[in-house]
């Protein structure tokens, strides 16, 4: 009984996740969603070793063959690992949302017209955009190119000093 | 019609989703061949050889005890879990160190500049209870790295909680987060659990082997490699979990610590 | 010691649901670090010590720290959810 509460609340979580990332606009409501999956995961994958009255497998007594009264640690070895990604992934994806913020001045998820307007449309759009809220901003170095205005080729420079 | 969009979407999702369910419940609770999901006994897992330390002769392992106070097993450490997470899957922990480099590097290299703004300075209460709070974090987050192969913990959670005391002094003084000292002691951290994998190559013949004697179950140093491996693991993502911090706080770059 | 499981569980699914439903991000954020803990909580009725511990350190503590800080980013720059 306790295990299958266990199995069913990591499920649970796991469809709930996934309803958000389908249903979702705003990036970051997006992101937490995937977090939830990733938690659910992990909840499913160490309960799948665990056993009604077993212990924490660490050696404290004489243990044999037929005397093996642990939880099964295999499962939590694998999880250590995917809790550790899991922050790796978020940390990064969130940094990508921010530069997406700055380019799009909105954190929904919708397309909008300059991903239907035409290529020449699109670098006019590009040339004017408002990007002047950074203090050390290059100018736009390639004007009539796709390449995004953000000042990249600064930061380059200043950081590698 | 927006409205009506959203209703659809939702509608949608939420059939996909309890249809997913339906189906992985009944997969899953099939025991139409006479096995369920629970049937294997932890003598018929894959863990019955971690356990009993004998994944090299598995023969041996009908007979075999382990005991805390013995010497010379395969693998000499007494959390089965750092046993297995450090010296038979350590290839795994690899890959993972790699994936993690990668995102550090990957947030030093697109993260935005701030604008200019205006902070007030944290209050007195804070400035003078943050060193306090962080000789304890450090210590804390120290004892668990160092303790790894004995009790629960490990180079993971060990590094997260000294880069917490990292975080503190950051938010509280105002102090510049992006320091080089960081990044240098992450790839030479990096660096050298390379540098013990290959050393294990040369000397055994496959890479992350234990080449130390393992010593007496239980003791303080013990299990070769282990202890090794996750001290440098844990200097690792404390650097690397500081300054993924210090990226997102934001702050004037420092060079030199 | 039974029931505090089938609590936990349910808590945590009623949680995961809020965390989508709700109107501010800010909420959302913190929800979501309450579903971290109660998660670790759950690993260590499990008897799984290592994984409750690197969960509560590096999912409860650090992911909701981040998602703040990016959260205080974006409302630097000019980012309002009333909208």
């Amino acid at each position: 009984m306790v295990t299958a509460t266990f199995l069913l609340s990591a499920f649970s979580l796991i469809l709930v996740g996934i309803f958000g990332m389908l249903t979702r606009k705003n990036i970051i409501r997006i992101l937490l969603a995937v977090n939830i999956l990733e938690t659910g995961v992990n909840l499913l994958l160490v309960s799948f070793g665990y056993f009604r009255g077993g212990k924490a497998p660490i050696i404290t007594a004489p243990i044999s063959a037929s005397n093996l009264p642990f939880v099964d640690p295999l499962p939590q070895a694998l999880v250590l690992t995917s809790i550790v990604i899991g922050l790796g992934t978020t940390a990064l994806a969130l940094a990508i949302t921010l530069r997406y913020y700055r380019r799009r001045r909105t954190l929904e998820f919708e397309p909008d017209e300059e991903d239907f307007a035409s290529v020449e449309g699109a670098r006019t759009l590009m040339r004017d955009s408002d990007d002047s809220t950074s203090v050390t901003e290059g100018k736009d170095l390639h004007p009539g190119s796709n390449v995004p205005s953000d000042r990249e080729p600064a930061g380059a420079k200043e950081r590698a000093k | 019609m927006k409205r009506n969009n959203r209703l659809i979407i939702n509608l949608f999702a939420l059939v996909v989703v309890l249809l997913f369910g339906f189906i992985s419940i009944l997969a899953v609770t099939d025991g139409r061949s006479g096995l369920t999901m629970f049937s294997a006994d932890l003598q018929h897992r894959v863990s019955y050889a971690f356990l009993l330390k004998s994944v090299s002769h598995p023969e041996r392992a009908s007979n075999a005890t382990v005991e805390p106070g013995g010497r010379d097993y395969e693998d000499g450490a007494a959390n089965v879990v750092t046993s297995v997470v450090v010296d038979y899957r350590m290839l795994d922990t690899f890959g993972e160190v790699l994936v993690l480099f990668a995102a550090a590097a990957g947030v030093g290299l697109l993260m935005t500049e701030r604008k200019r703004v205006v902070e007030h300075d944290a209050s007195i209460v804070v400035k003078t209870a943050v060193p306090l709070v962080m000789l304890f974090a450090i210590i804390t987050g120290a004892y668990i790295v160092l303790h790894g192969h004995l009790t629960p913990g490990g180079g993971f959670p060990g590094g997260a909680i000294i880069a917490s005391g990292f975080i503190l002094q950051f938010l509280a003084f105002r102090e510049s987060p992006k320091r080089l000292i960081f990044k240098i002691l992450e790839s030479l951290a990096g660096l050298g659990i390379l540098a013990v994998g290959l050393v294990g190559l040369f000397v055994k013949g496959s890479l992350f082997a234990n080449f130390i004697a393992t010593g007496t179950l239980g003791a303080t140093i013990s299990a070769g490699t282990v202890l090794i491996i996750y001290l440098l693991i844990g200097i690792k993502v404390a650097a690397e979990l500081a300054s993924i911090s210090g990226d997102f706080i934001g702050g004037e770059q420092r060079i030199g610590g | 010691m039974e029931i505090w499981v089938v609590v936990l569980g349910v808590l945590m699914v009623v949680g995961a649901i809020a965390v989508l439903f709700q109107r501010s991000l800010r909420n959302s954020i913190i929800t979501f670090g309450i579903i971290s803990l109660m998660s670790a909580l759950i690993m260590a009725m499990m008897k799984a010590y290592d994984v409750a511990i690197t969960e509560a350190s590096i999912g409860a503590v650090l992911t909701t720290a981040i998602f703040f800080w990016s959260l205080k980013r974006v409302e630097e720059d000019g980012y309002d959810e009333k909208k």
